[in-house]
């Protein structure tokens, strides 16, 4: 079947000597891999449009019995020049089509997802600063279009709403559940013994819980609710500061690690740690 | 195929190793050297071991060379002030196929690539640098690919080199000669406008 479809280029690898194998999140068919013969040479009719984080047209010779489909043609929709042009937001780029990479699989199509990631690209693209509100945000929000959307807007006890437990300081966050609870909710004597209540605040994306009990700050719930719920457009004008950032981007590593067992660390996040520092 | 002589099946399985080597080739490559002259086989072996043996990497620049340093690092008529960075040594060869650069290089020995977990580390950005402390260079020229993990080296080593106080600058992207500027696509074609020069 010839087919057409409009798709984010996730990854490209080399294929022998002058072909690419690629792989898509097409709004169609959702991921899918194909073969783009003759792609890496000097004039090749792909050009670059197979490069990672390009978002373009593709026609495929699809068959379904076959993993690896052959791409006819592909036309590039946007290019995203300020992403390739400054190396933060081009790691966020990378960690947000990396993180879509892992946590779907191949041909299920997902029309919100799609639109999910073009959207935060675009915004991406479009941002002065706090490049990394995006992938947090997609982290929660793709979480959210699979399924795993967490209630961050009040205590899942008693009803109270967040704003209400900031003197409280913090809450717990059943990371199973998605759910918040308040101090007063929370009873440790009901949890099983191993369902110690850990702190994320200090420990980054490398703590664990055996139960998934978290305890976090209401700013870093707040800050949660916000990536979650605020327009895209305004993700980059939200000034999380480092501390509160790496409390939120640590709850949703458990968060997502509880949801997802097969999630691995996202490479490109962590590069972009290490571009921070000079060369050992 | 299981074949009765144990000496080819090893021999194919060696060839199998290869890049770009499956294993119908490999059991065609190896029938073929049972075909071959025994010189020829003395040859090809003695050339096998010859590079293994011989070819190390220049101190100076990193590309594989014979001789330390490499003829280009210590050609003197070589433009000492200008280092052009490149991936792979086979950058070298394609850059000195066109006659036209007189300076020296410094092959990185890859990209980084964030989608595959390659870092600065992984690279000899160190030795470039320190390279570049203890030297008169007053140009670098980054002449990587134009893919994703050539762009992210660009953007590192153009926030590392710039406070050094000498000029960096990159090899122009756009149309490859002779092609016709209605195939040419869009990323490329943008390249091309966002590096036209004044004629």
């Amino acid at each position: 079947m010839i087919t057409r479809t409009d798709a984010v280029v996730l990854k490209s690898m080399k294929y022998r000597d002058s072909s690419k194998i690629v792989t898509f999140y097409s709004r169609r068919f959702g991921k899918v891999k194909g073969i783009a013969k003759g792609a890496r040479q000097m004039k090749s009719k792909f050009g670059g449009s197979l490069e990672p984080l390009s978002t373009v047209s593709l026609i495929l010779y699809k068959k379904d019995q076959r993993e690896l489909q052959l791409i006819s043609q592909s036309d590039v929709l946007k290019t995203y020049k300020n992403i390739h042009s400054e190396l933060e937001r081009m790691a966020v780029g990378l960690a947000i089509i990396e993180l879509i990479n892992q946590l779907t699989h191949d041909e299920e199509g997902n029309d919100a997802l799609y639109t999910l990631l073009v959207k935060s690209l675009d915004e991406l693209e479009c941002a002065h600063k706090h490049f990394m509100n995006f992938f947090l945000a997609f982290e929660l929000r793709c979480a959210s279009v699979l399924g795993y959307m967490p209630s961050l807007d009040a205590c899942k006890g008693c009803g109270r709403k967040l704003d209400d437990l900031v003197a409280e300081d913090s809450a717990v966050f059943q990371t199973g559940k998605g759910a918040v609870l308040c101090n007063r909710c929370w009873q440790p004597e009901t949890v099983p013994r191993q369902g110690v209540v850990q702190t994320v605040r200090s420990g980054g994306s490398g703590t664990s819980s055996d139960e998934g009990n978290i305890r976090v700050s209401i700013g870093a719930l707040k800050g949660l609710q916000r990536l979650l719920h605020d327009p895209l457009e305004s993700i980059g004008s939200l000034d999380l500061g480092s501390v509160l950032g790496n409390e939120i981007d640590g709850t949703l590593r458990l968060y997502l690690r509880q949801h997802f067992e097969d999630l691995k660390p996202i490479k490109s996040f962590d590069m972009l740690k290490r571009f921070k520092r000079p060369p050992a | 195929m299981i074949f009765t002589a144990e000496s080819i099946e090893q021999l194919s399985e060696q060839f199998s190793q290869l890049p770009g080597i499956g294993r119908k080739t490999a059991h065609r490559l190896a029938l073929y050297v049972v075909k071959m002259q025994r010189e020829e086989v003395v040859s090809l072996a003695r050339a096998l071991v010859n590079v293994k043996d011989r070819v190390r990497y220049c101190t100076v620049c990193s590309n594989i060379t014979e001789a330390d340093p490499c003829p280009i690092c210590s050609n003197t008529k070589r433009d000492k002030t200008v280092v052009c960075v490149v991936e792979e040594p086979t950058d070298v060869l394609a850059l000195e196929r066109t006659n036209e650069f007189a300076g020296v290089y410094h092959v990185l020995g890859g990209a980084l690539s964030p989608l595959d977990g390659v870092g600065p580390e992984d690279l000899r950005i160190k030795e470039l640098l320190q390279r570049l402390s203890d030297s008169t260079v007053e140009e670098i020229i980054l002449a990587l690919n134009s893919d994703v993990e050539g762009e992210a080296t660009t953007l590192y080593l153009s926030k590392l080199l710039k406070p050094l106080c000498m000029k960096v600058t990159r090899i122009a992207r756009g149309l490859p000669v002779g092609t016709d500027l209605e195939f040419a696509d869009e990323a490329t074609l943008s390249r091309a406008l966002e590096g036209r020069i004044a004629v």
